[in-house]
C-alpha cells in the first residue's frame, strides 16, 4: 500500500474520517427531521458564497462558510415563523445562489480558481489548514452532540414534548442549522457542492435498515459512513476515478445492497 | 380541596388577534383527577400549553406556587400532547421512548442508571406493554403507541400529568384499563392528573372535578348532578343534540 505514503492521501483519509464522523451524527437528525432538502439547499447556496469570495478576492471557503451559515439560519427562521413554507424558501434560495454564482463566475472568471473542484470536490487539494478547520468543526460538533443529545432526541421525537421538558426548541433549531451550514462547507472540500447531500442522507438511511433503535442507528451510521468513505477513497485511487464521485457511488451501492437484502 | 396544585388566575390568551381563552380562573387540587371538556377549538389544548408555559398569556399561572417555566425545569409536570398516532416516524424502540421520560433526570452523558431502567420497566408494566419493549415504536398500533406514551409520562415521575385526550385510539378494554390505572395512580401516589376528554359519559365515575371550556370557563366543580344537559348545551352550543345521539351509538 504505497499509496499511504503520499501526503495528499494521508490528508484525504484523515479528512474522510472526520467528515464521516460529523456527517453521520448529523445524518440521523437530518433524516428523522426531514431536513435533507435543507441540506441540499445549503450546499448549493454555498456555491453563491464561493463566487462572492472569488469576486471579492478573498478565500472562497471563508465567504462560502459565512454565506451558508447565514442561509442555514435563515432557513431555520422561515420554518420557525411559518411565513413561507420551508421547502419553498429553500427552493428559491438554492437556485438564486446558483444563478448568482454562475453570473459572477462567468463575468469575472479567474483561471486560477477551480470551479470543478468546488462542484465535485477534490481531495488532492486538501491542505493542512483545511484539516485544522475540519478538526475544529468536528470538535465543536462533538461537544454539541454530547451535551445536547437528550434535547436533540426529544426534539426529533416530538418538539412539543421537548418544550414541555423545558427544551428551548427555537434556539436549538438555529444552532443546529448554523452548525449544519458549517459542516457542509467542510464536506464541500471533500466531495463538492453537488455530492455532499449523499453524506447527509446515506449513513442514517443505510443504518436504519438494520435497527429500529436510535442509539444503534446512530452508532452504526458512524461505521457505515467511515466504511464507504475510506473504501471509496481507495477505490478511486486504484480505479483512477474522481474521489468524491467514487465515494458517493460506493455509499449508494451499499444502500442498494442493504435494501435489496431487506426486501 | 386540601392543597392547590395548579392555580390559574385571570388568564387570557390571544392568537393572531383572536381571543382563545378569556379570563379563565381555575384551581386544581393536589392528588385529584381533573377533567377538562368542551367543544373542538374551545381552548382545552391551549389551556394545557399555558400551564407548561409554551404559549404567551396574560394573567398568572402557578404550579405549586412556581411559574410554569420553573415547574417545567424542575420536572414537576409531564405533558402528553394531543396527537394522531401516525405522526410518529422517529426510529426508537418502545423501551427507548419510555426512557425519554427520564432524559431530564440523567447526567450530561445521558447514560441510564439502574434507577432509570427500573422506573422504565415499572412504567411499562403499569400500561401492560412490557412484552413490547424491544419492538419499534413506529410499528405499534395507535392505541399501543398511546399506552407507551403514557408510560413515558409516568416514568418521568412528575407530580402533575397533563393528558390531552389520552384515550384517543384506545379500544374499550384499553380505555377501562387506562381509567383504572389513573385511579390506581391517584390512590397509590400523590400525583395530580389533568385530563382533556370528550368522554363526558364516564366522567362522573372517577373524576374529582371537572371544568368545561369554550373560550370562557363555563363550569367548574364536582361532576354529577350539576353537569346536566342545560349546561352542556351552553358549552357546546346547539350541537349537543347530535353529541348525545352519537354517544348512544355503538
Ligand atoms: N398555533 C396557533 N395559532 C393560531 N391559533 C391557534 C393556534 N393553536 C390554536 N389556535 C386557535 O385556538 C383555538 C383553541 O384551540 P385549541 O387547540 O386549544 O382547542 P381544543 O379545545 O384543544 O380543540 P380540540 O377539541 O379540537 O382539540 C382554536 O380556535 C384555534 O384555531
Ligand atoms: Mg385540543
Amino acid at each position: 500500500m504505497e499509496i499511504l505514503s503520499y501526503t495528499f492521501f494521508q490528508r484525504a483519509v484523515a479528512g474522510g474520517i472526520l467528515l464521516s464522523l460529523v456527517f453521520s451524527l448529523f445524518s440521523f437528525f437530518v433524516v428523522v427531521r426531514k431536513l435533507s432538502f435543507a441540506g441540499v439547499g445549503i450546499s448549493h447556496t454555498a456555491f453563491g458564497g464561493i463566487a462572492i469570495g472569488i469576486l471579492l478576492g478573498i478565500d472562497p471557503s471563508i465567504s462560502a462558510l459565512i454565506f451558508s451559515v447565514l442561509i442555514a439560519i435563515f432557513i431555520a427562521y422561515t420554518s420557525q415563523k411559518r411565513k413561507l413554507h420551508e421547502d419553498a424558501a429553500i427552493g428559491i434560495f438554492f437556485s438564486f445562489s446558483m444563478a448568482l454564482g454562475i453570473a459572477i463566475i462567468s463575468k469575472f472568471h479567474r483561471t486560477n480558481v477551480d470551479i470543478w473542484s468546488f462542484l465535485f470536490g477534490n481531495i488532492t487539494t486538501i491542505t493542512k489548514g483545511d484539516l485544522l478547520f475540519f478538526a475544529v468543526v468536528t470538535g465543536i460538533v462533538l461537544v454539541y452532540f454530547i451535551f445536547f443529545f437528550g434535547d436533540l432526541i426529544l426534539i426529533g421525537f416530538d418538539p412539543e414534548v421537548a418544550q414541555s421538558y423545558g427544551v428551548n426548541v427555537e434556539i436549538h433549531n438555529y444552532v443546529f442549522m448554523a452548525l449544519l451550514g458549517a459542516v457542509i462547507i467542510m464536506g464541500i472540500k471533500m466531495v463538492g457542492v453537488i455530492l455532499i447531500s449523499a453524506f447527509l442522507v446515506l449513513p442514517s438511511t443505510i443504518a436504519s435498515a438494520f435497527s429500529k433503535s436510535f442509539i444503534r442507528i446512530i452508532l452504526l451510521s458512524i461505521f457505515v459512513s467511515m466504511f464507504f468513505t475510506i473504501f471509496g477513497l481507495f477505490l478511486s485511487y486504484y480505479l483512477d476515478l474522481p474521489s468524491g464521485a467514487t465515494i458517493v457511488m460506493t455509499g449508494t451501492l451499499l444502500f442498494g445492497l442493504t435494501y435489496l437484502k431487506k426486501s | 380541596m386540601s392543597e392547590v396544585a395548579i392555580e390559574i388566575k385571570n388568564v387570557t390568551v390571544r392568537r393572531n388577534g383572536r381571543t382563545v381563552l378569556e379570563n379563565v380562573n381555575l384551581k386544581i387540587g393536589r392528588n385529584q383527577i381533573f377533567a377538562i371538556c368542551g367543544p373542538n377549538g374551545g381552548g382545552k389544548t391551549t389551556l394545557l400549553r399555558t400551564i407548561i408555559g409554551i404559549v404567551d398569556f396574560d394573567g398568572d399561572v402557578r404550579i405549586f406556587q412556581k411559574t410554569p417555566r420553573e415547574a417545567v425545569k424542575q420536572g414537576l409536570v409531564s405533558y402528553l400532547p394531543q396527537r394522531s398516532p401516525m405522526d410518529y416516524t422517529f426510529p426508537a424502540t418502545v423501551y427507548e421512548v419510555v426512557m425519554m421520560g427520564r432524559l431530564k433526570k440523567m447526567g450530561v452523558l445521558k447514560i441510564p442508571r439502574k434507577d432509570d431502567r427500573r422506573k422504565v420497566m415499572e412504567s411499562l408494566k403499569l400500561v401492560d406493554m412490557i412484552d413490547f419493549k424491544t419492538k419499534p415504536f413506529s410499528e405499534l398500533s395507535g392505541g399501543q403507541q398511546q399506552r407507551v406514551l403514557i408510560a413515558r409520562a409516568l416514568a418521568s415521575e412528575a407530580k402533575i400529568l397533563l393528558l390531552d385526550e389520552p384515550i384517543t385510539g384506545l379500544d374499550i378494554h384499553a380505555q377501562q384499563v387506562f381509567y383504572r390505572l389513573l385511579v390506581e395512580l391517584k390512590e397509590r401516589t400523590d400525583i395530580t392528573i389533568v385530563m382533556v376528554t370528550h368522554d363526558i359519559g364516564v366522567m362522573p365515575s372517577f373524576v374529582d372535578a371537572v371544568a368545561c371550556l369554550n373560550k370562557q370557563l363555563y363550569y367548574h366543580g364536582m361532576p354529577g348532578t350539576e353537569l346536566n344537559i342545560d349546561l352542556l348545551k351552553k358549552v357546546y352550543g346547539t350541537d349537543i343534540g347530535i353529541l348525545i345521539h352519537d354517544h348512544g351509538n355503538p
